[in-house]
């Protein structure tokens, strides 16, 4: 009956360090892998997010004066990914531009007009434009 | 069974920290490998846009002629690839004075070699004795443009650079460089010949071949002394058109006087260094009688002859420097 009693202590014991064991490194496993995947899930969309910056490349083919208040940019996608302009700036001002954005493919080009800003003839204007992914390119137009 | 359970139970510790420490290492080689995986994937990304930079610069499209052939309405273009990796032109733009028109098209120039392409404007009809710019945008990016008529350098009337390069600055002497506007002429047209006895603003395209930003001080002037057959007497009078805000318009209510605290032309230097190209050209304004003051100047009612100096003070690499450029010749109209 005493020894049976020792027994009954040591598999006690050794139930209790196995659930303590269990109950501290399951938690502590979960909480790392979360955390580790949550880590690489951010860290995935930066680098995802980097790489399509590295790969957008753009160019402005041709500003056109057509008359006050219409200021045409065209521009031409040559990256690798499609681009989305967001905005575009007269002399370092964010202008009114129609469409606002304009989604543009691969190899592609398109025009937005500025509807907000007169101009003189004769004068060089710094036209910026850029993307929805930070891109931005400046280049300088007489009118 | 004591003794069994005794056994038993020695390898579970055992068997739970292997299956913890495998998990745990589990875990970390996959990190490690994503992370690689993504290292590489940004370094494959970032090595093409090398690549893609580099191809850029290389590439090196001259058009070395253009002429017109109005039976056919077509441009004869002479395209020559002078870079290093082959070209592929993709969209041509063709600009009138009044319309800008873009064709696509599909032109592979292999390095070092010449092209003669026809390119047949659908919109317009051409004018052998008209003005045209003519675009051509490689896939790469790279835009070269022509005016029509060509002017060559060297031959002609004329030779050499159209411009004179002093210090940090360089005045244009081409014919749409120059220009005016007066109390009756509101938008600015070429000023070689402009009106007597009107007040006038000329307007000057100089452009920054410095190294570092320029800005102009209210002592700059526009200087017009006259000339006659025989050139003596009270005839050699001078003329003072100075320095005026950059948003001045035409006189005698637009003029605005120059303020180099508040408003100043700055005229800043290339974004790369390069010299021969120069920053981007700023349209200078003369027009005031006196310094930092409205009142436009203006050439005597009967006319006459000008050599035009330009004054230009201005302030460089934080020192005030001035330099006085023999410019160009003007006359009023009618003479």
């Amino acid at each position: 009956m005493l020894s049976c009693r020792r027994g009954i202590s040591h598999i006690i014991s050794v139930v209790l360090v196995t659930v303590m064991t269990l109950s501290l490194a399951v938690p502590v496993l979960m909480w790392s892998t979360n955390l580790i995947s949550g880590y690489q899930s951010s860290y995935g969309n930066i680098f995802s997010r980097n790489i399509d910056k590295l790969q957008e490349s753009f160019i402005v083919e041709d500003v056109w004066f057509v008359a006050q208040n219409n200021i045409t940019v065209y521009v031409k996608n040559v990256g690798e990914v499609t681009i989305k302009v967001v905005n575009v700036y007269v002399d370092n001002t964010p202008r009114t531009t129609s469409p606002t954005t304009k989604i543009i493919n691969i190899n592609g080009h398109d025009k937005l007009c500025v509807t907000d800003k007169s101009w003189i003839s004769g004068e060089t204007y710094v036209i910026t434009i850029v993307t929805e992914r930070g891109n931005s390119l400046s280049s300088y137009w007489e009118a | 069974m004591l003794k069994n359970s005794k056994k038993y139970n020695k390898g579970i510790s055992s068997v739970i920290g292997t299956v913890i420490f495998v998990s745990i290492l589990l875990l970390i080689v996959t990190l490690v490998g994503w992370m690689i995986n993504e290292f590489n994937t940004y370094n494959t990304a970032s090595q093409k846009r090398s690549e893609f930079d580099w191809e850029k610069e290389s590439e090196e499209i001259v058009i070395t002629k253009i002429e017109i052939d109005d039976e056919i309405n077509s441009f004869f273009l002479t395209i020559r690839n002078k870079g290093g990796v082959s070209a592929q032109i993709d969209t041509i733009w063709l600009l009138t004075s009044s319309m800008h028109y873009s064709y696509s098209t599909y032109i592979m120039l292999n390095p070092g070699s010449v092209v003669l392409y026809t390119f047949t404007p659908t919109d317009v009809t051409l004018d052998p004795t008209g003005n045209y710019s003519v675009k051509v945008v490689t896939t790469r990016g790279n835009i070269v443009s022509v005016h029509y008529p060509m002017i060559i350098p060297g031959e002609g009337v004329g030779s050499g650079e159209p411009s004179i390069n002093v210090g940090p600055l360089r005045l244009e002497i081409v014919y749409e460089q120059l220009k005016y506007t007066s109390e009756t002429q509101h938008s600015p047209i070429p000023g070689w010949k402009v009106p007597p006895g009107e007040r006038l603003i000329f307007w000057v395209k100089i452009t920054n071949t410095g190294n570092d930003v320029l800005k102009l001080l209210r002592q700059s002037l526009f200087y017009a002394i006259e000339y006659q057959s025989g050139m003596s007497g009270s005839a050699q009078k001078a003329w003072s058109f100075f320095i005026v805000d950059p948003d001045s318009t035409y006189p005698p209510g637009g003029v605005i006087a120059y303020n180099e605290i508040v408003n100043p032309y700055y005229l800043y230097p290339n974004p790369d260094g390069d010299w021969v190209a120069g920053g981007p050209p700023v349209t200078v304004k003369f027009s005031s009688q006196y310094m930092g003051q409205t009142g436009a100047n203006q050439f005597p009612a009967q006319g006459g002859y000008y050599l035009i100096s330009i004054g230009l003070y201005f302030e460089y690499q934080g020192d005030e420097m001035g330099i006085n450029i023999p410019f160009v010749a003007i006359r009023t109209i009618g003479l």
